[in-house]
């Protein structure tokens, strides 16, 4: 008894031997686990479909359009597969259906051939067909003439399709001669101009939303399935119907390149040509390494010890116009009969487009957080500078009231020192000390020109802590004092924090830190202003939190630790904080990139950044930098 | 006149109050470090004015003059703050009489403080200038708010069609010209403009004031018997082209001219707010007209003690409106009731509103154009208003 490699492993597992059936426990058991497997399978393609779908709202269309592609092409390279087995037509026939309900979710897929007369289509294989109408889908025939959807799709030799049979004229309601359904689609197989089948697509209740995407993988399958039925037709020419793929594989937009056992390369395809720069002719048979294309095999072939495929991000290559270029997309290993390697297949897309995006995404989220910035420090330096200014208004007018009255007591003087002073002259006196108010002058005089000092250093230390943040000057590692730059950070972040939450700080004795002090105060300054709103959100209006702010020396590495009281992170989205666009903050507070870049740029600094969180008690982010940072 | 000072910064306070030092004779100051600390002090004396930060740790400044608003509202209301972020200042202009920037200087700050106070005399009811400074915003025709917003948010939509819209509307023209003309946008010349109020703000501004801060909100139809909101604007459109026609008659300088026609988009200010704010008694105003064959003016003056103009000017006064078209508004009835005479946009509207509303008692104030020397001009200006109506009519 032959069992599939993957139930065998299970069965290992579940100590059965394949030659002994196991009890009714052990095959629900033995069920559930393969459903795992598959589960696992399935959230892998997942894994390559995220990878490629940056989700941000701006590259939405871009990735929106890759998906799409892939599907397609995913769909498109499982029927030429499915066209080159070696099975019986009929069963060719039902796979091909298979295919097409899967691609387009459908509920019934029938194939239909056109009788010997041409008069009618019959089916000949389906998918999904409900068992109580089978014999009714096998018997009706379907008119081939003299029918206004049939005539439409023989005339225009194109897939027509309707999310509302009842309501369509073009299509009566017993065509199929099976129960009422809802939307219908039907694919040609045409070949030579002649009608010689068709694939038709049954959604019983659903108002089936048809996108261009489906339909043109409709029109695909139709082709192809008509080429084969005719390649069969005509003898079963293998080698056309291999022509026939390869024709296929020439024309999807991916690049595709399969590489052998002995590391030769056996298959090039268009997209490989245009995106390389390299003939199909100067390709195959080469050793993939000699090939010349100016990307790094190495990496390639990494993903390929992984055996069940590995996502490829950004592999950069050699355009042929000399730019730098980058690949996305998967390699697969290739396995041979006996477990052994059979080479691997590479399928990539060029990405160089998606960087430059992301690249000014990243450009835009630096200008949005410069922007907070430069509105809290304004906050922060109107506020001294209005009463710098009212002091020095007054300081200002005091001091004219007090020359005034110097004046006065100055003639005083003179006339005292003349032995005669005169009532006038005293009550004058009297009057510019009331007009003055010299008690008021006394005791606020100081306090204006102590205030005045006060305001001027509140405004110096704000601008010194701005200069001491952006580091404007400093592109290199450089050995930093990271708890001065926790310090600049706080300053600067002081506006936004000190409404909603006091700031403790407990920094201990740390080494110098080779870094890029600038970037790790971007990464500080989110995180607080993070931990500002966490904190906002969960006291409400008025309510006031704490965050502590802690470093410590750990051996080679240095710790900050930096704690909110805010409401914690929910546990639905833990794994998903450090995902680029993910934000839970409403359009125009963020752009979801702050944690994102915050990881990658500790992780630039070859360090970590993790979090610990509790719900109603607050979050705490560790983040572990070596002193010997930065390469 | 009283003043209440409120900032979370000590030394704020400090320099206010040693910079106004010399305004004790004249203002009783006082001071309060929080907006709850405010509030104590609200409770036991009586202000003219409350001047506060916004950014403030507990209650901020948005609160605490939301809660003037519903407990004093007779009490003007004015914000001085270091925020430079536009959306939290458009969020608290419901609330807020005027807005100034820090570091602001001593003379817009006086200067502020006392037009607010000179502007309360428009008024000599209590119980009145209470129901006109509660008013955050005032209701607009519906088909023009729905066209204002969907105008914002055209993925087309251009300054131009907005500032038409605007420019259609009574409530949304005194709104925006209140936006425009807070010290926080720091034109130097007041604006009477509908469209350099639009130009001046830009668009964004004006879709966040539709769109979130929701500055702008449709009247109901129907709540006053006898009052037409649509016929009141017709009124004010008709007036505000005739006044545009004047200005041009008289070869007036361009910034008469735009005051006059500012000033009679909004001679009706007073109306649409005693009609939003006190329907009852407006109805009944609307009724003793009829019944006892009143002026409107009369039968305001009857129930309410005041006039739609006074009660007009009094808000757009509190609004930092341009002076001429306070004045304009004031007295668009009884132009002879102003101090000054000369040829200012209150000649203008009065004259204007005469002729497009013929047969109103009083109207035109002939000793007033012959004072001015313009009484042969009436005549020609009428002349050419009909000659301007008998060319747009179809």
């Amino acid at each position: 008894m032959t069992v599939h490699p993957v139930l065998e492993r299970q069965l290992r597992r579940l100590e059965l031997a394949p030659d002994r059936p196991p009890g009714l426990e052990a095959w629900r058991s033995l069920l559930e686990r393969i459903g795992a497997v598959y589960r696992a399978a399935d959230e892998d393609r997942y894994t390559l479909e995220r990878s490629l779908d940056l989700s941000s709202r701006d590259l939405t269309t871009v990735n929106e359009q890759i998906r799409q592609r892939l599907r397609e092409t995913e769909t498109l390279l499982a029927v030429s597969q499915v066209i080159g087995d070696d099975v019986p037509l009929p069963e060719m026939l039902r796979r091909v259906a298979r295919a097409t309900a899967r691609a387009l979710r459908a509920d019934m897929v029938g194939a239909y051939m056109s009788d010997a007369a041409r008069n009618c289509l019959r089916a000949v294989a389906g998918y999904h067909v409900p068992a109580e109408l089978r014999d009714s889908f096998a018997a009706h025939p379907i008119p081939l003439r003299e029918h206004p959807a049939m005539d439409e799709v023989w005339r225009g030799q194109r897939v027509i399709y309707t999310s509302d049979a009842p309501n369509d004229p073009r299509f009566p309601s017993q065509l199929l001669g099976l129960r009422p359904l809802r939307s219908m689609l039907v694919s040609p197989m045409i070949v030579d101009g002649a009608p010689l089948g068709a694939l038709i697509a049954v959604w019983w209740t659903a108002a089936h939303a048809f996108t261009d995407t489906e339909v043109r993988i409709a029109d695909g399958i139709g082709r192809q399935a008509a080429m084969a039925v005719k390649h069969r037709q005509a003898g079963g020419d293998l080698a056309r119907a291999h022509a026939q793929t390869e024709q296929l594989l020439a024309s999807i937009a991916w690049v595709l390149v399969a590489v052998d056992a002995e590391g030769r390369i056996t298959r090039w395809n268009t997209a490989a040509e245009q995106t390389f720069g390299v003939s199909r002719e100067e390709a195959i048979g080469r050793p993939a390494d000699e090939v010349a294309i100016a990307w790094s095999w190495d990496v390639v072939r990494g993903g390929v010890a992984a055996a069940a495929g590995t996502r490829l991000d950004d592999v950069p290559y050699r355009r042929p116009d000399g730019g730098d270029g980058y690949l996305a997309g998967r390699v697969t290993g290739l396995a041979d009969g006996d477990g052994g390697s059979a080479g691997l297949v590479v399928l990539g897309l060029d990405v160089s487009e998606q960087r430059i995006l992301q690249a000014q995404l990243t450009q835009a989220q630096k200008l949005e957080s410069i922007g907070q910035l430069a509105a809290g420090v304004a906050h922060e330096v109107n506020t001294p500078i209005q009463f710098v200014g009212d002091n020095a208004r007054f300081l200002q007018t005091a001091f004219e009231d007090l020359r005034t009255l110097l004046d006065a007591y100055g003639r005083l003087h003179v006339a005292a020192g003349g032995g005669a002073v005169e009532a006038d002259l005293l009550e004058e006196v009297a009057r510019c000390e009331k007009a003055a108010d010299l008690a008021y002058l006394m005791e606020e005089v100081p306090a204006a020109a102590r205030q005045t000092i006060d305001g001027v250093n509140r405004v110096a230390s704000i601008v010194r802590a701005l200069k001491d943040f952006a580091h404007p000057d400093q592109t290199e590692s450089v050995a930093t004092d990271l708890n001065r730059a926790l310090l600049s950070t706080l300053t600067v972040a002081r506006n936004e924090v000190k409404y909603v939450a006091d700031v403790e700080t407990d920094l201990g004795e740390l080494p110098l830190v080779v870094c890029h002090p600038g970037e790790l105060n971007q990464v500080f300054l989110n995180i607080v202003i993070n931990a500002t709103h966490a904190i906002a959100d969960a006291v409400g209006p008025g309510g006031r939190g704490l965050i502590s702010v802690r470093t410590v020396a750990e051996g080679d590495t240095v710790l900050i630790a930096i704690r909110d009281t805010g409401g914690g992170i929910p546990e639905a989205i833990r794994e998903r904080i450090f995902d680029p666009f993910f934000t839970t903050k409403p359009v125009g507070r963020g752009t979801g990139q702050g944690l994102a870049l915050a990881r990658a740029t500790v992780q630039r600094h070859r360090g970590t950044l993790t979090f610990e969180t509790e719900i109603g008690r607050g979050t705490t982010f560790f983040m572990r930098l070596p002193v010997q940072g930065a390469a | 006149m009283r003043i209440l000072f409120v900032d979370d910064d000590a030394p704020v306070l400090h320099g206010l109050r040693r910079l106004l030092h010399p305004m004790r004779d004249e203002w009783d100051m006082h001071f309060a470090g929080s907006g709850e600390e405010a509030l104590i002090l609200l409770e036991r004396i009586t202000f003219d004015a409350v001047v506060s930060d916004m950014r403030m740790p507990g209650m901020d400044g948005a609160a605490l003059l939301g809660e003037v608003q519903r407990r004093y509202p007779q009490i003007v209301r004015v914000v001085l703050s270091g925020q430079s972020d536009q959306t939290a200042i458009l969020r608290s202009l419901g609330s807020t009489h005027q807005y100034l920037a820090k570091p602001c200087d001593p003379d817009t700050l006086k200067r502020v403080l006392e037009r607010a106070c000179a502007v309360r005399r428009l008024l000599a009811d209590c119980a009145l200038k209470k129901v006109v400074s509660q008013i955050g915003m005032l209701p607009s025709l519906p088909d023009v708010y729905v066209a204002l917003v969907n105008e914002c948010q055209a993925p087309d939509g251009s300054v131009r069609k907005v500032a038409d819209v605007i420019a259609g509307d009574l409530a949304m023209t005194a709104q925006v010209l209140h936006l425009v003309n807070s010290a926080f946008f720091g034109q130097v010349r007041r604006i009477s403009d509908p469209l350099q109020a639009v130009q001046l703000l830009g668009l964004n501004t004006i879709k966040s004031l539709v769109l979130s801060a929701q500055v702008f909100m449709a009247f109901k139809p129907g709540t006053v018997p006898g009052f037409s909101l649509e016929a009141v604007q017709a009124h004010c459109l008709a007036t505000s082209a005739c006044a545009g026609l004047i200005a041009r008659a008289e070869r007036c300088s361009p910034e008469i001219a735009a005051d006059a026609s500012g000033a009679a988009l909004l001679i009706e200010t007073g109306s649409l707010v005693l009609a939003a704010r006190s329907p009852v008694q407006y109805g009944e105003a609307l009724r003793l007209v009829e019944a006892r064959s009143l002026s409107l003016t009369e039968a305001e003056q009857e129930v309410f003690g005041a006039t739609h103009a006074e009660v007009g000017a009094y808000l757009l006064g509190l609004w930092a409106l341009p002076d001429p078209v306070v004045e304009a508004v004031a007295y668009h009835h009884a132009p002879g009731h102003c101090a000054h005479r000369a040829v200012s946009p209150l000649t203008i509207v009065h004259a204007a509103e005469s002729i497009v509303r013929p047969a109103v008692a009083g109207m035109p104030d002939l000793d007033y154009f012959e004072q001015l020397g313009l009484a042969d001009h009436l005549a020609v200006w009428q002349e050419r208003w009909g000659r301007e109506l008998a060319r747009s009519a179809p």
